[in-house]
């Protein structure tokens, strides 16, 4: 008996092992992906981009864009246009662009937002071949996840600058999910008449959660069972168009980010009155929803008295066990 | 002004490196530049107002299609009217009388309120507590008071003999301990594997899958439009 339980208990460890990472994956230094850091910040530059979702229907599967940056942090992203668009929809939707152009900018290009856990999570292959991308010889790289579902990225790397000029997503079961492409570059370009972007939700660093939970006089949540391969990057409090602050919690697996929002109430207030803001109705204090955008997903509820939402491309369950982690 | 001089302002205000060979022949095109360049240095260092959040949300709303706010917004537009001052005099002129009133009615009225109220009871548990309590006080007080008993020793023998089995279960413990902790590690591990994670978890909260995007809060869906490529559902 003992036998065939030490047995089992050596299969149980093969199995649960994870794959073999490639030679120097687990060493930051070295991976050319991360020699630049995130090149749009630090490159000044200029260029169209082309966008194309393949799995999205309507106006929105393909479009152009503008992207000017001074390589001091300061950027700009302007629409262009999007292909099979009518008037009316393309009018609405410019206006969305440039009004969630912060959000896009930080959120919708692959940047390595965690070096170490990119390192971890992922795997980095070099191509022999190599692309000419806006007139740029650009190295190609292969990215793939190493745990959970077998997501890819194809980087098109401009090695002078180390701009990503160009990335094609794959989903797990090797469709195309979203390929991005310089069209034109242009290195120190004028900037003179560039409207940058202004943000306007007021982000604010939180050093402390606890000292901010005494300022504020509120309980502060904080997950304490995220997805695999997750960690913490950054907390922060933005406000919303409606007054409500929001404490947000970001994680990243070292390139997707997940979130996690606690609005920053009195307790009398987040019992459930109607007037606390938009998004809310439908939702009945206890009960978490559910909402399925493409490849994310965000949940949104009251619960034991807390406004929360969650959002980020994994699973439902996840998310859900990350909310359940939080209560206190 | 000449119409080259005209089509000279013109493509510069277009794009004013494709026009750079009329300016260099005309003086009062070569001024004209210049103040336009003046002008745009100027509007250039001015500083950008910041939209207000508020803004963002209500774009958001109304490309949702939500218009319930609009009648809030119309109300609280419009101006507000001044009571008139007759009614400020009959309202002096009511407090003035509610002043003069006798304190003694006043008295009466609050003892009469003060009486229409619910009487509270003490719970039943409170009761009984203290029927209890009365009826057996050494019963009551030895179960709530025991640790203030004062605490017996055990007899040495006990020890000696407690010793001695302590050492026989150290040395079985230092031998197959450590085998039945890795074997039961081991089944655990393999149960979990074999049976996959796929058991739902209770949670506190009741869990329900939205339809439509409308309920979503724009914060959020603005975040997962982002991740998944920044394309409106």
């Amino acid at each position: 008996m003992r036998v065939l339980l030490l047995l089992a208990l050596l299969a149980a460890c093969e199995r649960a092992a994870p794959p073999a990472a490639p030679a120097g994956q687990g060493l930051v230094a070295g991976n050319p992906l991360l020699a630049h850091g995130d090149a749009r910040q630090t490159v000044a530059h200029r260029g169209t981009r082309r966008f194309e979702f393949p799995a999205v229907a309507g106006a929105a599967s393909s479009y152009r864009e503008r992207i000017t940056t001074d390589g001091q942090g300061r950027f700009a992203l302007e629409p262009l246009e999007a292909h099979q668009a009518s008037a009316g929809e393309w009018a609405q939707f410019e206006l969305v662009q440039r009004v969630r152009q912060g959000f896009l900018f930080r959120y919708r290009d692959f940047v390595v937002r965690d070096p170490e856990r990119f390192a971890r999570n992922w795997s980095t292959h070099t191509l022999t071949r190599t692309e000419v991308v806006a007139g740029r010889d650009c190295a190609l790289y292969h990215v793939e996840r190493l745990q959970g579902e077998p997501r890819t990225f194809e980087l098109a790397l401009d090695p002078e600058t180390g701009l990503i000029l160009a990335s094609r997503e794959h989903d797990a079961g090797g469709r195309l999910v979203a390929e991005m492409r310089y069209e034109t570059l242009q290195l120190a370009p004028d900037l003179s008449t560039v409207a940058w972007h202004q943000a306007s939700n007021l982000e604010r660093p939180v050093d402390s959660v606890p000292a901010l939970a005494t300022e504020l006089g509120v309980r502060c949540l904080e997950p304490r069972l995220l997805p695999a391969g997750y960690g913490p990057i950054e907390v922060a409090t933005v406000e919303d168009g409606a007054g409500t602050t929001w404490l947000k919690h970001t994680y990243s697996d070292g390139i997707e980010t997940l979130f996690f929002l606690q609005a920053l109430e009195p307790a009398g207030r987040s019992a459930g009155s109607a007037s606390t803001g938009a998004g809310v109705q439908g939702v009945e204090a206890g009960k978490v929803m559910v909402f399925e955008l493409g490849s994310a997903r965000a949940v949104q509820g009251r619960v034991e008295g807390f406004r929360i939402l969650a959002v980020g491309e994994v699973g439902e369950t996840e998310l859900l066990d990350l909310i359940e982690s939080a209560l206190p | 002004m000449r119409d080259s001089c005209l089509a000279f302002r013109s493509a510069w205000e277009h794009d004013e490196r494709a026009a750079s060979g009329h300016r260099d022949e005309c003086a009062a095109c070569q001024q004209w530049v210049a103040a336009r360049e003046r002008l745009c240095s100027a509007l250039g260092a001015l500083t950008r107002l910041t939209a207000p959040a508020a803004l963002e949300l209500a774009v958001a709303r109304e490309l949702s299609g939500d218009r319930s706010e609009r009648l809030g917004r119309a109300l609280q537009s419009l101006v507000r009217r001044g009571a008139p001052p007759e009614l400020d005099e009959r309202v002096a002129a009511w407090i003035g009388r509610a002043d003069a009133t006798d304190t003694e009615q006043r008295q009466e009225q609050r003892a009469g309120a003060l009486r229409a109220l619910d009487v509270q009871r003490a719970p039943d548990v409170l009761e009984r507590l203290l029927r209890e309590e009365l009826e057996h006080p050494e019963q009551q007080q030895a179960e709530r008071f025991t640790g203030s008993l004062p605490r017996l020793s055990a007899p040495a023998a006990l020890a000696e003999r407690l010793a001695s089995s302590v050492r026989r279960r150290a040395l079985m413990r230092l031998v197959t301990a450590p085998l039945a902790a890795l074997a039961a590690a081991g089944l655990i591990l393999w149960i979990a594997l074999r049976t996959g994670v796929d058991e739902r978890r209770p949670y506190r909260f009741q869990v329900v899958h939205a339809s439509t995007l409308e309920p979503l809060d724009p914060t959020a869906r603005a975040l997962a439009e982002s991740l998944g490529g920044g394309v409106p559902r």
